[in-house]
């Protein structure tokens, strides 16, 4: 009986035992699998970036190529957007300008005369004044002391001195213009004009006429850059 | 021999049913295969010695394996890797019943006891 028992216990036991074993065995070949499928999935997703990318690319080079192929037929139109460009920096204040032309030399007044002080130094309304008549008069550019006046410049009072594009400048200030120099010495020496208006407070206003005078470039780069970054 | 010739139906019945563990599980299954071994091991050792009780046997065999598994998903929840002490504990048995069914084997009952 005892011998029968353990023969029935041990063979159902292990029959169990078996079928767990079998099914563990499949599981871990199914994982051996999956982890092959995993690898070769991410093999997949690697190899499918890459191809995206490689059209990206492709795309890129060939719009690249075209725009070569665009650059190549419109010669033409390069040269003439570089000569536009060249205007525009001219234009602009961001060239040097040389050219038959006047300086205007304005200093304080000399003359010691009693009363308003103020009224005997030489003001940024005056040289605004000098300014605006110059450039009305046809000036291709002008500077002050050294500072283009370009679109953006301001010529302003700070106390006792004068700035110009945010440089202080002091007297005597020598503005330079470039242009017609009969039309321009003829615009501020007009009866009534801005050195008849100035003259009779002592200030000191000399026009010389220049064959050739350089007018220097806008330097002032910093707030165009700030500009476009924003 | 029957419980042999048990054991290869069981395996070959497991392996072509197809079925399998669900991922996670496995590990827990392994160690119960372990439990179970050394079991099957003990009752064979115990009816060498003529001490072998059905119902012992299967208690014991489902038991080990209940307990083996409770015991590594206690040491998962508190991020202990008790299936090493199962697999140490369990092995050192395995390797001991054998030895001693080795013994029975090669010298008979009597000389064991002596």
């Amino acid at each position: 009986m005892k011998k029968h028992q353990y023969s029935i216990a041990m063979t159902a036991i292990c029959i169990l035992f078996g079928i767990i074993i079998g099914v563990q065995y499949n599981t871990v070949q199914k994982q051996k699998v999956s982890t092959e499928n995993q690898r070769l999935s991410e093999a997949a997703t690697a190899m499918k970036q890459l191809q995206e990318e490689r059209d990206a690319l492709e795309r890129k080079n060939e719009s690249l190529e075209q725009t070569i192929k665009e650059y190549e037929q419109g010669v033409l139109g390069t040269d003439m957007m570089r000569r536009e460009m060249e205007q525009l920096r001219e234009f602009a204040g961001l060239t040097e300008i040389t050219g038959g032309g006047i300086v205007v030399t304005m200093n304080d007044s000399s003359a010691q005369k009693s009363g308003n002080k103020n009224a005997y130094i030489v003001h940024a309304e005056d040289i605004l004044a000098v300014l605006n008549e110059l450039n009305s008069a046809g000036a291709k550019a002008v500077s002050i002391n050294g500072q283009r006046i370009v679109g953006t410049s301001a010529v302003a009072c700070a106390g006792s001195i004068v700035t110009v594009n945010g440089v202080r400048v002091a007297a005597p200030f020598e503005i330079l213009a470039v242009g017609d120099a009969e039309v321009l010495q003829a615009a501020l020496k007009f009866p009534g004009g801005v050195v008849d208006s100035l003259s009779p407070w002592g200030i000191e206003i000399n026009i010389r006429k220049e064959s050739i005078i350089t007018v220097p470039a806008y330097t002032q780069t910093a707030l165009w850059r700030e500009a476009e970054e924003q | 021999m029957i419980p042999i010739i048990g054991l290869v139906i069981g395996v070959t019945a497991g392996i072509y049913s197809g079925f399998s563990i669900p991922y996670g599980y496995s590990a827990y299954v392994a160690v119960g295969i372990l439990a179970c071994m050394d079991s099957v091991l003990g009752g064979v050792y115990a009816n060498t010695q003529k001490e072998f009780e059905a119902k012992i046997f299967l208690s014991g065999f489902f038991c080990n394996g209940v307990l083996a598994v409770m015991l590594i998903w206690l040491g998962n929840q508190l991020s202990i890797d008790l299936s090493i002490a199962a697999i140490v504990v369990y092995g050192a048995r395995i390797f001991n019943n054998l030895s001693k069914i080795r013994h029975f084997l090669l010298r008979g009952r009597k000389a064991e006891e002596k």
